[in-house]
């Protein structure tokens, strides 16, 4: 199988199926552009962030595969438990799945950051908002 | 891609079985996108092509969520929450607001419902036929008796007071839970010298919100032509006081006192004035114009006003209005009712009548005889029993006072919303479009008895298009919610419960009549 390598923004580098990394489109376009014999670099995606989605697509596309048992219940346990992380991180994925062009986790990010806005008084919202950028800075 | 659509547009899978000029007809949140106004390079979707250059390049710098990106979150959030999003920040408002058009045009028009008790409320979007919850905590609905009017997004509550005879009035806007006491007046009789004073139940009340936001606050007693005259009041939020709807002097007050005495009796022209200013929802347009007077109305014959008379004024008042957007035809919603009981309403009939078509003597002969004239295009009719099975109707006690006290109809773009404010009594809307009667999937035996509805807008209660119904709200959002916009509603004191704040005296000279 081919290999694709990824580099971070601290230049770690991730070695991951092609099929894997077409799914980032923004990745596809790259390898269309400048083919597979160097590394990608994504400056913008820390190895942190860059391995949970790795891990989110490499989970998705199990799942989709031929023969797998996993059930609807447990794809979207994965799901919860995977956007389950402190505010700066959720708000990188969003940053990362946007740069990177994953629909699919795009989706699943946003929504997660809009069911933390809903319900709550703006003033809530608005610190959660700022704590989160000051935890970035 | 069920990404784009949060909501399940069940409106697709009815059967359209007329030709439709149906507006909310493809979703829109799909195309909301190209739409966004860009200040920032397009990062979402981009054609192909990914420079590095283009992207801050600096290790670990970490942007803010970009426009796009937030506009994207907000598609997840519903209604209620989109609207206090929006006092997150100036950045979050501008935002919002810039985009709220595409947003409310993807969830339609929606009624809000509550319960008896105002403490659990919906949010009905007949279009798409799904609900929400709103919770209680955003709605203190229980803290007021009776919605009285509602206009583009912003109602008015009738306060309970302890002295019957005092007027209390709160205008707010439900979603962002932004209320303001109208100063309390007394609702008393015309003869300064007389005891008797009438009940503030008397006074009918009508809410007009002007497109800068501001809004006035009509209430008419129901107590004779002299109180008609002397004791109708008028709110301007610009001024923050109770005034005389009818001047005392000058050529308006000539005009006017010309135009009230041309009626065969009070109730005859009050019950006629009162439906085309329910029916327009725009009674400034019944005031005499200033300079000059139209020798089609009224106040320039001295003769005694027939219906037909007056319809044929309604409908140049109606053509007038029209001409400024594109309403095409009215609709008119009679109660269908069994001839011995005629408290008992069986269901509703709905007629169109083409304005473009006709000249104003024809609408004013139509309006008058419209069951049986030609002019009046049959839409639909329903028995309620259909909609609601047995029972429905077994509250449906008419007042003796009014023709139909507790009927409210809104007309937005195709839909049709019929809503009974009273026990048992839920909403049902008629889509022009589909042909089909909707309602909400709510339990009767629920909590949702008595209920409070409320639309985002009623242009001219006969038609709407949905362009106007937006900007509109979108006018009265802005000006309910931001302190800098100089705004009728938060920018005085805002209600903090139901306590009688202060008292006004009504600063009217009433001389004797």
């Amino acid at each position: 199988m081919v290999k694709v390598t990824l580099k971070s923004a601290e230049g770690d580098v991730f070695e991951v199926d092609e099929e894997l990394a077409l799914e980032s489109l923004m990745v596809k376009n790259m390898i269309e552009d400048v083919g597979l014999d160097s590394a990608i670099s994504l400056p913008n995606v820390s190895s942190t962030i860059l391995a949970k989605v790795i891990e989110y697509i490499k989970f998705h596309m199990d799942a989709q595969k031929d023969g797998s048992k996993k059930t609807s219940e447990e794809i979207k346990a994965f799901d919860d438990d995977f956007v389950n992380v402190g505010i700066p991180t959720l708000f990188e994925m969003v940053l990362a799945s946007n740069y990177l062009n994953v629909k699919s986790l795009l989706s699943l990010t946003c929504n997660t950051v809009a069911n933390m806005i809903k319900t709550k008084p703006p003033a809530e919202v608005k610190e959660m908002f700022t704590s989160a950028k000051q935890a970035k800075a | 891609m069920t990404f784009w659509q949060p909501r399940k547009l069940a409106i697709h899978n009815l059967p359209c079985s007329k030709p439709s000029n149906y507006r909310y007809e493809a979703p829109i949140l799909p195309s909301i996108r190209p739409a966004f106004p860009r200040s920032s390079p397009l990062k979402l979707g981009w054609p192909g092509r990914w420079t590095t250059s283009s992207a801050s390049g600096c290790k670990g710098a970490r942007e803010d969520l970009s426009d796009e990106l937030l506009l994207l979150i907000f598609l997840h959030l519903g209604i209620a929450d989109l609207f206090r999003a929006q006092y997150v920040c100036n950045k979050w408002h501008t935002l919002i607001l810039a985009n709220l058009e595409q947003y409310l045009q993807a969830y339609g028009p929606w009624v809000l419902m509550a319960n008896t008790e105002g403490s659990e409320a919906i949010v009905w979007f007949p279009l798409f036929g799904s609900q929400a919850k709103v919770s209680s905590n955003d709605l203190h609905l229980s803290k007021f008796s009776s919605i009285v009017a509602s206009y583009k997004g912003l109602v008015c509550n009738r306060l309970y007071h302890e002295v019957e005879t005092l007027l209390a009035l709160v205008v707010g806007n439900p979603i962002t839970n932004e209320w303001k006491q109208l100063p309390i007046v007394m609702a008393r009789s015309n003869d300064p010298s007389s005891d008797c004073k009438f009940s503030s139940n008397a006074f009918e009340v009508e809410i007009q919100v002007d497109s800068d936001g501001h809004y006035r606050v009509l209430a008419i007693p129901d107590t004779g032509i002299a109180a008609f005259w002397d004791d109708a009041l008028e709110y301007d939020s610009r001024t923050d006081c109770w005034d005389r709807l009818f001047p005392k002097e000058g050529p308006q007050a000539e005009r006017w006192q010309r135009f009230l005495s041309l009626g065969h009796t009070f109730h005859t022209t009050w019950y006629l004035l009162l439906e085309v200013m329910h029916g327009c929802r725009y009674w400034r347009f019944l005031l005499p114009p200033v300079g000059g007077v139209d020798p089609d109305m009224p106040w320039a014959t001295s003769d005694p006003l027939s219906p037909v008379e007056f319809y044929y004024w309604a409908g140049k008042v109606l053509k007038n209005c029209c001409a400024s957007s594109d309403m095409d035809y009215v609709l008119w919603v009679a109660t269908k009712r069994k001839r011995q009981e005629p408290k008992l309403v069986m269901g509703f009939v709905i007629y169109k009548l083409y304005l473009d078509k006709l000249d104003n003597a024809e609408i004013a002969n139509a309006m008058v005889s419209y069951k049986s004239e030609e002019a009046w295009e049959f839409v639909t009719e329903v028995d309620v029993k259909h909609l609601y099975g047995e029972g429905w109707d077994s509250q449906g006690e008419m007042s003796r006072d009014c023709p139909d006290p507790g009927f409210r109809y809104y007309w937005i773009g195709d839909l049709v919303c019929i809503i009974r404010i009273s026990k048992n009594w839920l909403p049902v809307a008629f889509n022009l479009a589909t042909w089909e009667w909707i309602k909400p999937n709510v339990d009767i035996s629920e909590n949702f008895k008595g209920m409070s509805v409320f639309m985002p807008s009623r242009i001219l209660q006969n038609v709407f298009q949905s362009q106007s119904l937006l900007s509109n709200f979108i006018t009265i959002l802005r000006a309910s919610g931001i302190d800098e916009h100089n705004i009728p509603l938060s920018g005085q004191e805002k209600l903090r419960g139901c306590k009688v704040q202060k008292m006004v005296s009504l600063n009217i000279d009433r001389g004797s009549t």
